[in-house]
């Protein structure tokens, strides 16, 4: 991934929350992401959406017309839909970001049992009497 | 016995052979003969093998680890790992027949037992002194210790054996180890 300068970045961030907000706002759904991944494979139909989203005609097409709005997705022809390359483009930095983060990695330790031996497995060591178990 | 030591914060590298499964079908526990022992026979023939490799990670060449982890299904299987060998500083490159194991950072307990009381030393360390001063074991995981300065073979009852065992605040409110 490019370096970006510093000051750069704060720059261009600031100049454009309100852009980036409407951009976040559109993926942050579960519904607009999975429509997204869907198309990650090929364009769609609207019906073919509508069958593998498992949603009502009129949130599907709300759900569209959010993200045609942002340019993570195209209508490139009646009643299909494509991904942007913009969408695609986020879709894998989220990914690459989310796979990478700190967070999970986090999550992942915390996996790691915190427990005592069992009265067995410290018997060995220790001198449990049997009696007392 | 000394008074066990608590280690703050300490991250131990080991360097060494591993082993999974009953390390007792050969011979009982505390036995040369037993699969642990013919780990550290198997370890020390490797470690002549790279004196050089081992002269140059190692950070104390001459004290003797042997791990013990107890697996989630141990109760079910009575298999578990046993690593034996040597702390490292640094394990970037090792030879190959070697094992490395980054232990998690974590507080340790550290007590010295004599051969011939370890059963009832180590059973009032973790029975009795660690519950009174508010710890618990916090992994499950223990390490023996070898300093052959003062461990002269399992039948000399006055070897002495090193442990160190991985704690946390049981209750924030009884533990003592600031």
């Amino acid at each position: 991934m490019s370096r970006i300068p510093i000051a750069d970045l704060l720059s261009n961030y600031e100049n454009q929350f309100e852009e980036i907000k409407s951009v976040l706002g559109a993926l942050s759904h579960d519904k607009r992401l999975q429509i997204m991944l869907s198309l990650l494979t090929g364009e769609k139909s609207f019906r073919e959406l509508k069958k593998e989203i498992k949603l009502e005609k009129t949130a599907l097409a709300s759900h569209l017309t959010q993200m045609i709005s942002v340019q993570l997705i195209l209508k490139p022809a009646y009643n299909t839909y494509s991904l942007h390359a913009d969408g695609e483009r986020f879709l894998r930095v989220i990914e690459q970001a989310f796979r990478q983060s700190d967070l999970r990695i986090k999550k992942d330790k915390e996996k790691m049992e915190t427990r005592q031996f069992s009265e067995k497995f410290a018997g060995q060591f220790f001198g449990y009497d049997e009696s007392s178990q | 016995m000394l008074e066990p030591q608590i280690i703050k914060d300490k991250q131990i590298k080991l360097l060494g052979c591993v082993f999974f499964g009953n390390p007792f079908h050969e011979a009982k526990e505390w036995s040369y003969k037993n699969e642990i022992g013919n780990l550290w026979i198997r370890f020390m023939k490797l470690s002549k093998k790279y004196a050089n490799f081992l002269e140059k990670l190692s950070s104390s060449s001459t004290l003797g680890y042997e791990l013990h982890l107890e697996p989630a299904d141990y109760h079910k299987t009575n298999r578990y790992y046993v690593m034996v060998g040597l702390e490292i500083r640094d394990s970037e490159e090792v030879p190959l027949e070697f094992f490395t194991k980054s232990l998690p950072r974590t507080d340790y307990i550290e007590f010295t037992t004599q051969m011939e009381k370890k059963r009832e030393q180590g059973a009032y360390v973790y029975q009795e002194w660690m519950p009174q001063k508010g710890i618990a074991q916090r992994y499950p995981f223990i390490l023996q210790r070898y300093d052959p300065n003062r461990y002269r073979g399992l039948e000399d009852p006055s070897s002495e054996i090193d442990w160190l065992i991985p704690i946390q605040r049981n209750n924030p409110r009884r533990a003592n180890f600031e």
